[in-house]
Order: structure tokens, then C-alpha cells, then sequence
């Protein structure tokens, strides 16, 4: 490979051009790697933390595979199949039905839930380090100085990780990956020791509901939930995998299995110690040593997964014009500021946490389902590269001057619909509920309702090349892996 | 290739909010990709089946079973 690939190749890893098959990094392996580490970071345990609120460990299992199952499988069809087709990002994708203004103002609520992902993992980590200095001198030290302190270079690693890029996220999950899943395993046999597996199987919730089907409901809706969450950091590093099936796979073995190991954890140590901070319980579960290496290695996992969180968001900022003709060092940079002024704030948004994540719950299903009927059913999965790219009134995809008001209208009476089926942050929910669950209801609604008004509004008045698309050219290849059409137009076989 | 790159030059030179430099870099790319130059390996059928049994055997069907009480 010559210098000047070579250097193309590494650009298009932090612009959002498309990325070239010669140029893509991930093997189905590599990428295993990435999402499994990605996934086994604390977001499992504070998950775990919320299912053993309303049910015991088993039922938490089944809630967990079965809610992250649905959700991730529906999630990864919307946004890493498309990705890894044309080697183009996620905030790339969704210009096709939100526009690229609508998606900006998308960029700017989601960069806020992301930042504080940051700003918590840091804090956590920061936590951990204080544990471990504990765990060794014996002393309690709590000073919430040295918390900021400790936080703020937690962040600085973050943004060095971010700016190296997927191939230094590869090489730190090919390590700490394989770590933290033994040492979850391990935990989780520790804990059955010490407390006995049938205390840990007959344990029960925390604060339940007297109705056992909807106890169960609310765990599937978190786990739904969880699945869905993953939405804004799919698709950075999808495109860069080799072939379709090494995009598609380790998110299930990743995002699904490995999820839910590290949430079963997190619901043993809810249940059985009463907390779902890792600082919290790995020592005294783990030991000294066994414990310090798991609190090393989550924090690592930590930082590598809003690495990779940082990573993606910054990609989508790259749809600003201003942020493009940047590099990638100083993009990154900016996105750490907001992080590093937050971090004098990570208290109060480490306790008020779940306000963000209840929030960030109802933001997720109407976008995914709007993403799925545009790319399969509007639009055959076929994509205008060209309209992507294009950031004028001229392109297919500019509808209303780049915003598409049908979307951002199905997009925030969908979040209302979430919120009125099931309020996120109080916990309280309708009847409907108890049929639908609140991802279930408002993603439903959002498929409907993006369908029935892009037929009545979007196609009748030509908006965003749905009553018209022009195919020349861009549909890549059918399910044999056949070219369909070429630039003219022609059957051609490749 | 040449005339598919002018081709999507004409109708994209200016109007993506890149620079020159890397506007050509973007062309060449979109005109590899349309031309399925750049094509890389689909999901199989195989892939599709098995996607669609583990969103029933292990999405689905535990909710029913807890719905029914079996579970």
C-alpha cells in the first residue's frame, strides 16, 4: 500500500466520506472486540442496578436477552446496514429523512445526552481510582477536589483515545475485552460463593410493583430501552467492517450476550449489596487483587466506550461546515470542552443521572422506526450518495431548505407518545402500557405514522426524492451480491 | 470512471461544504461506490433466517412464555 493510500485511508476513518472497501479496518473478530468491550462498560451495571428494582435475577436475565434481543436486532437493521453498504456514518444516513438541517438540530440534542456519558464515565472512573487507592491504604478518601481532579485526566484519556481512532480502539478491546469478560464471569461466581447461588436465585426485587407481569414488562421496557440507546454510536464504526455480516454479528454477541453478562452482574450486586456502582462492590466481592484488576479493567472499558461514544458524535459534528474544514484533533478538542466544564458539575449529573437517561429513552424509537421505513420501505434500500453529500436546496434529500418537517413532527409527537405511555423518569405508566411497553407503543406509532403522512405529504409534493427517486447508479447490489444496475441504468453483472 | 467523476462533479462541485481538495477525494469516491467498484460482501440468507429465529426464540417467545405464566 503506498503512502498516499495509506493516508487516504486513515482521513476517511475521521471524515465522513465514504469509506472505501480497500480502506475498512474491522474483520468480524476485530469488530467483535470493539462492541464487546464497548458494551461491558458500567451502563451494564447501572441497567442491571434499574431491572433489580422490579424483579429477581432470573426474571432479569430473561428481561435483558429478551428486550436487547428485539431491540438491537431492529436498531442494527436501521443503522449498520446502510452503514457498512456505502462506508458512510450514521449522521451521514439519517439526512435522507430528517434532512441535513433537521439533522444538525438532531447533532445538538444528542451531543448533550453523549457529553454527559462522558462526563459520568469519567467521574466513575475517577471513583474507581480513589476505590483502589482506598482499597490499599486503608483510608477513606472522599475529596470531591481530587474527584475533579482524577475526572479531568480520566477525560483527557478519553479525548487521546478518541483522537487515535478506531484502530487504537481495536487494540485496547483486543485486551481489555477478553479481561472484563472472564472477570465478570468470575464475579459472578464469587458472588454465588459468598453469598450462595440459591440467596442470589431467590432474591427479591427491590421495590416491585404488586403486579408480577407488569414488574416484568418494566424490566423488558429498561432492557428495550438499553437496546435502542446504542442508536447514536452505531454506524461510525459499522462502515469501517469488511463485509455486512462482520458489521451485523458481533452486535448481537456484543450488544445483546455481553450486555447482559455485565447486567446480570449489576443485578447480583444490586440485589445481594444493595449497589450498582462498581466502586462499591468489586472490592469487597473480588478481594484486594482480583477486585482492583476488575475495577482497572472496567475503567479502561470505560474509557475506551465513551471513546468510542466521543468518536462517533464528533463524526456527526463533521456535518457542520465549519467543524469539516477542521481536524480532527481540534473537532474532538471542542466536544472535550463541554466535557471538561461539565466535569466541575459531574456530582449533581452523576445524581440526577436518570433524569438524562429517562430523557434520552423517548428520543430513540421514533427515529429508528422513521430510519427503517425510510431506507426499506421508501426508499428500497437504495441511497443517493450524491443527495447525502449534497447541502444545498438542489439535492434530492434538502425537502423543507434541509429540514423534513413530517419527520420532525412524527419525531416529537413520538417522544410524547413514549412519555405519555410511560413516564421515563418517574416510573409511572397508562394502561396501554401493560400491551405495547413504551418503546413498543411509540415506535409502532412512529412507523405508522412516518408511513401514512410520507405517503399523503412527502410523495405527493416530491419531498426528498421520494416521488421520484433517481436509482441511476445507486443501488450497489442485490442479496447474491449482484450488481442490479449500473450508472445508466443497465443490468450489469459484476 | 473519468466521466462518472465529472458527472458527479457537475452536479455537487460547491455545494457540499467541503474543500476543493477533499471534494475531489469525494467524488472519486461516490463514483467508485456507484460503479460498484467498492462493493463489499452482503448478509446471506442464511444470516437473515438466523436473525429473524433469534428475534423470535429469544425476543419473542420469553415474553410469552412469562405472559402465559410458564416461565
Amino acid at each position: 500500500m503506498s503512502k498516499q493510500e495509506f493516508d487516504v485511508g486513515a482521513e476517511a476513518q475521521f471524515d465522513v466520506l465514504p469509506v472505501l472497501k480497500k480502506d475498512r479496518l474491522y474483520s468480524f473478530g476485530k469488530y467483535t472486540y470493539v462492541i464487546v468491550g464497548f458494551a461491558l462498560a458500567t451502563w451494564c451495571f447501572m441497567i442491571g442496578g434499574s431491572l433489580a428494582g422490579f424483579v429477581g435475577f432470573k426474571t432479569a436475565i430473561i428481561a435483558s436477552i429478551a428486550g436487547n434481543m428485539v431491540a438491537v436486532l431492529i436498531m442494527i437493521t436501521a443503522t449498520v446496514v446502510p452503514a457498512v453498504r456505502y462506508g458512510i456514518d450514521n449522521y451521514t444516513i439519517v439526512g435522507s429523512f430528517l434532512g441535513y438541517n433537521g439533522t444538525k438540530a438532531l447533532m445538538v440534542l444528542l451531543a448533550v445526552f453523549q457529553a454527559s456519558w462522558v462526563i459520568v464515565f469519567s467521574f466513575m472512573v475517577a471513583k474507581s481510582v480513589l476505590a483502589i487507592a482506598s482499597g490499599f491504604t486503608g483510608t477513606e478518601i472522599d475529596s470531591r477536589i481530587i474527584l475533579t481532579i482524577l475526572g479531568l485526566c480520566a477525560a483527557g484519556v478519553v479525548w487521546f483515545i478518541a483522537v487515535k481512532g478506531p484502530k487504537l480502539f481495536d487494540k485496547l478491546n483486543m485486551v481489555f475485552a477478553p479481561i472484563i469478560v472472564i472477570l465478570m464471569v468470575v464475579m459472578i461466581v464469587l458472588v454465588g460463593k459468598d453469598y450462595g447461588f440459591s440467596v442470589l436465585m431467590k432474591a427479591k426485587a427491590i421495590n416491585p410493583l404488586d403486579n408480577n407481569w407488569l414488574n416484568f414488562l418494566i424490566a423488558f421496557e429498561l432492557s428495550l430501552g438499553a437496546g435502542f440507546s446504542w442508536w447514536p454510536n452505531m454506524g461510525g464504526l459499522a462502515r469501517l467492517c469488511k463485509t455486512e455480516r462482520a458489521a451485523f454479528w458481533p452486535n448481537i454477541i456484543g450488544l445483546v450476550f455481553g450486555a447482559t453478562l455485565g447486567t446480570a452482574v449489576g443485578v447480583a450486586a444490586a440485589l445481594l449489596i444493595g449497589t450498582t456502582d462498581p466502586t462499591g462492590w468489586m472490592i469487597p466481592i473480588g478481594g484486594l487483587f482480583v477486585g482492583t484488576l476488575a475495577l482497572i479493567a472496567v475503567g479502561m472499558a470505560n474509557l475506551t466506550a465513551v471513546a468510542i461514544v466521543s468518536y462517533n458524535i464528533c463524526l456527526g459534528f463533521k456535518q457542520w461546515k465549519s467543524f469539516f474544514k477542521m481536524n480532527w484533533t481540534k473537532v474532538t478538542g471542542l466536544f472535550m470542552c463541554i466535557v471538561f466544564i461539565g466535569m466541575f458539575f459531574a456530582v449533581e449529573l452523576y445524581n440526577n443521572f436518570y433524569i438524562i437517561l429517562g430523557l434520552a429513552c423517548t428520543v430513540y424509537s421514533p427515529i429508528i422506526a422513521m430510519q427503517l421505513i425510510d431506507f426499506y420501505v421508501f426508499r428500497k434500500q437504495k441511497l443517493e450518495l450524491r443527495s447525502l453529500y449534497n447541502k444545498t436546496d438542489t439535492g434530492s434529500y434538502c425537502f423543507w431548505k434541509g429540514f423534513n418537517w413530517v419527520a420532525i413532527f412524527v419525531f416529537l409527537s413520538g417522544a410524547v407518545i413514549y412519555y405519555l405511555i410511560m413516564d421515563p423518569i418517574n416510573v409511572t405508566y397508562s394502561p396501554v402500557f401493560q400491551y405495547t411497553t413504551a418503546t413498543g407503543g411509540a415506535t409502532i406509532y412512529a412507523l405508522i405514522a412516518y408511513y401514512v403522512l410520507g405517503k399523503l405529504i412527502l410523495f405527493k409534493k416530491n419531498k426528498g426524492g421520494y416521488g421520484g427517486q433517481n436509482n441511476a447508479g445507486y443501488h450497489i447490489h442485490n442479496r447474491n451480491g449482484e450488481a442490479e444496475t449500473n450508472h445508466n441504468g443497465n443490468a450489469e453483472a459484476l | 470512471m473519468g466521466s462518472q467523476i465529472e458527472d458527479i462533479r457537475a452536479e455537487l462541485h460547491g455545494r457540499t461544504g467541503m474543500s476543493e481538495e477533499i471534494e475531489k477525494d469525494l467524488f472519486k469516491r461516490i463514483a467508485e461506490i456507484e460503479e460498484c467498484r467498492s462493493m463489499i460482501k452482503p448478509m446471506t440468507k442464511v444470516d437473515l433466517i438466523s436473525g429473524l429465529a433469534f428475534a423470535l426464540l429469544l425476543g419473542v417467545l420469553p415474553v410469552v412464555l412469562v405472559g402465559l405464566g410458564i416461565w
